[in-house]
């Protein structure tokens, strides 16, 4: 009995994930039809998705998303079938009930029970239809009337329709697709509705088995997998590196010490074989959590355009790079902070329509998002074609609201000065709308990329637009990192921030106001002893002071500064460890990971430092 | 054997030393006994976190028991183990000079410590057992992680 239960349950969760996989699916398409007028194809997937939505559904008994799935499915078969074309009317109740669908199935996931009130949506969905195609009757052929006899005038059998003769022609074609078994040759009963609905229909119910035809490879070829589970492997793959790390290090020491043994021999070949699998295990692991960032992406046609709307402004978005691949966690991270920046963009970045062609820019504002693979590192580029940042305006603001002090503000260079906007409570439109300018949201975004070991840099340039640039490690569990040593104590550095290494004498190492700097390349960087910054205190070496220093220039974003090291001990791959059962928040400790020779090295917080260091010297 | 068990509580407790006086924790919270290996420092951390070790792959913060109740400092040497001890899911490694036995006692002869301490370990402590030739300092684990886990 529970057993059922449970099956039930899980037919129920599969279906909400893949229901709510399908609109995500179909939202971008529709944004992209209202650009590029009719195109059959994209219809045709955008109603076959809808369709199994609604089978499913049926199928399940969740009678609302059927009824909402079913009267937007009116339109858009209508739609496919060329009677009408798409309006933006159309288009604003389709994109409406599809809000509508994952209000629906929000509610089935949280088992909350509310049922939402849909028949006012149905009856917009309806009332669509029937303006759209009263609009083209006129105009239409012989054939449509038939159709437009029943669709046009009558309401209420559209919906009888909806329960009955849907469920009917749901179980026969769905329900195996849910249950997994394999589908074969019930599809007659289809044909029990076909009559109802039309000519159109045995051309849709051959579509359905050519649809359905296809399902069974692609389940084979597809696995849904718990999350937990991948994990659970992908810390395995961790320990397996670093016991490859050691036994490199134990087949080192024999083949320095035994190399006539001829054991040794086979020892080291052994190991190296390991070497090269444990690396191949480890990126197919990762690989296993790669998502492509388009997942992400489809939700922005639609963001942009309601945005847009609501401002009005003409917008027009382009995104390339979709295809990228990023660590799962990374896809759960970005959406927020790139929603927060495309929002920006199209109501503070952009012109309005008139003030663009008054400047001699098309009258259609762009914003292009670039997507790429740069070495470890994502590369997200979010760039407006608008009026760029208002730098002397942004001072001014966070002058007034007490960011920064006059003297501070005339100081500080043009490129220290778009970072304004991420401080918290800055917001340079005077009159806040309803999208941005309440002063949180850039905030957001530097704090939700920083817990990705990101970070985001802006430019601007007036008149002619603003860039977004946020760089993300390509994975969060393992890293690229520079091994250092302090006093005796080794330490890694995630590579990502690092800019360069450099060996400097004493006597480059300049005091000013009790702040150490010293100069790279006619810059002057503030210089910090790692023992202190660590709290450690100048342990050890105190009087001997080695005539040269190592020192580590990092560069988050555009601040640099450099850390001070006794030596450094070159590159390694390390595994992030969680320090459970200790808090480092104010350690600049991010992680641990063990090294070859089974000793415990801290991961230093970089960012953190930054972010404590810049805001010290800012008082 | 049972019969007991049912009429009076028995404690299952792994006792050890530090600085002469006998303490010991529930049987249940240790998870093992290790020798000490190298302890890696935690930067900006209180001192009583001596730092931490690599338990098989794992991160464990190491405790120094020590420090923690403000006893004079010892160096390591042939005894002293780490007690890994698993507190509501939190693995963490307490330093001791030596670890005795594993002891079985009756609830009933646990009394509550004298009110005359002043040490800062009294807040940690649970009661005391009271055997024939000796005495045994029940520390209250929760407490003394609690306090530990939130530096």
């Amino acid at each position: 009995m529970t057993d059922e239960m449970d099956e039930m349950e899980e037919i129920i969760i599969e279906f909400i994930t893949e229901a709510e996989e399908s609109l995500e699916k179909i939202e971008p398409l529709f944004v992209e039809l209202e650009q590029k007028g009719q195109d059959r194809d994209m219809l045709n997937d955008i109603f076959r998705s809808m369709h199994t939505i609604k089978g499913a559904a049926g199928f399940l008994g969740f009678q609302l998303i059927v009824k909402v799935a079913h009267s937007s499915e009116n339109i858009m078969k209508k739609l496919r079938d060329g009677e009408f074309s798409l309006s933006k009317e159309l288009m604003d109740v389709i994109l409406k009930s599809i809000d509508m669908l994952r209000l629906l199935l929000e509610h089935l996931k949280a088992k909350d029970g509310i049922e939402e009130d849909i028949a006012p949506l149905v009856r917009e969905l309806e009332d669509a239809l029937n303006t759209a195609i009263s609009g083209t009757t006129a105009s239409e052929e012989s054939e449509e009337p038939v159709e437009d006899s029943t669709g046009g005038q009558e309401i209420k059998p559209t919906e009888s329709e909806t329960a009955a003769p849907v469920a009917e022609n749901i179980e026969p074609q769905e329900a195996p697709e849910i249950a997994g078994i394999p589908e074969s040759s019930q599809n007659p009963d289809a044909k029990t509705e076909s009559p109802s609905a039309g000519e159109q229909k045995p051309g849709e119910v051959a579509q359905e088995i050519k649809d359905n035809a296809q399902k069974p490879k692609e389940t084979a070829q597809n696995l849904r997998v718990d999350v937990e589970r991948i994990d659970k492997v992908m810390d395995l793959a961790g320990e397996v590196v670093l016991v490859r790390n050691r036994l490199l290090n134990i087949s080192n020491y024999f083949n320095q010490n035994y190399s006539a043994d001829s054991q040794t021999e086979m020892l080291m070949e052994t190991v190296s074989f390991l070497d090269r699998v444990t690396s191949d295990l480890q990126l197919a692991v990762m690989k296993i959590r790669m998502q492509p960032i388009k997942k992400v992406l489809s939700k922005f046609p639609r963001l942009v355009r309601d945005i847009s709307a609501s401002v009005n402004k003409e917008v027009e978005l382009i995104i390339s790079g979709e295809g990228t691949e990023v660590d799962k966690s990374v896809i759960e991270h970005i959406g927020d902070p790139m929603t927060h920046i495309l929002r920006n963009s199209i109501d503070h970045g952009l012109e309005s329509t008139e003030e663009r062609i008054a400047k001699g820019k098309p009258p259609k504002g762009r914003i292009v998002i670039n997507i790429f693979q740069k070495g470890n590192q994502i590369v997200i580029e979010v760039s407006d074609d608008g009026q760029g940042i208002n730098i002397e305006k942004l001072k001014q603001k966070a002058i007034e609201k007490g960011l920064l002090t006059e003297e501070e503000a005339r100081k500080m260079s043009d490129e220290a000065a778009t970072d304004i906007i991420f401080m918290p409570g800055s917001s340079t439109k005077a009159v806040a709308t309803e999208l941005s300018g309440r002063g949180v949201g850039m905030d957001v975004v530097k704090t939700n990329i920083s817990l990705l070991n990101g970070y985001v840099e802006v430019s601007t340039e007036k008149n002619a637009g603003t860039t977004f640039k946020i760089c993300i490690p390509l994975t969060l569990a393992i890293i690229q990192a520079l091994m250092i040593e302090v006093s005796g104590a080794k330490y890694a550095i995630p590579l990502s921030p690092i800019e360069e290494t450099l060996k400097v004498s004493k006597d480059e190492i300049e005091n000013i106001t009790g702040q150490n700097v010293i100069v790279i390349r006619d810059k002057v960087c503030p210089l910090f002893e790692l023992n202190s910054l660590l709290g450690n205190g100048s342990i050890g070496n105190n009087g001997n002071e080695p005539d040269h220093k190592y020192i580590v220039v990092i560069a988050m974003g555009d601040k640099r500064f450099c850390i001070a090291v006794d030596s450094l001990l070159g590159q390694e791959e390390v595994v992030i460890k969680t320090l459970d059962g200790i808090d480092t928040t104010s350690s600049y400790v991010l992680g641990a990971t063990i090294t070859g020779d089974g000793k415990v090295v801290f991961i230093l917080d970089v960012s953190g430092m930054s972010r404590n260091i810049f805001e010290l010297t800012k008082v | 054997m049972e019969t007991s068990t049912v009429t009076e509580q028995v404690l299952q407790l792994v006792t050890f030393t530090l600085a002469n006086e006998e303490y010991a924790v529930d049987i249940l919270n240790v998870q093992e006994i290790n020798r000490t290996t190298e302890i890696t420092n935690v930067p900006n951390a209180p001192g009583y976190v001596e730092g931490v070790v690599n338990l098989r792959g794992r991160v464990i913060p190491v405790i120094n028991l020590r420090k923690k109740f403000g006893l004079p400092e010892k160096n390591a040497d042939d005894t002293t183990r780490i007690i890994i001890m698993d507190i509501q899911g939190v693995t963490n490694g307490l330093i001791v000079d030596s670890v005795s036995e594993v002891l079985r006692i009756p609830s009933d002869i646990v009394e509550p410590s004298p009110p005359v301490t002043s040490n800062t370990s009294r807040m940690f402590i649970k009661g005391i057992a009271k055997l024939e030739k000796r005495l045994i300092i029940l520390i209250d684990i929760d407490k003394l992680m609690g306090e530990a886990v939130q530096l």
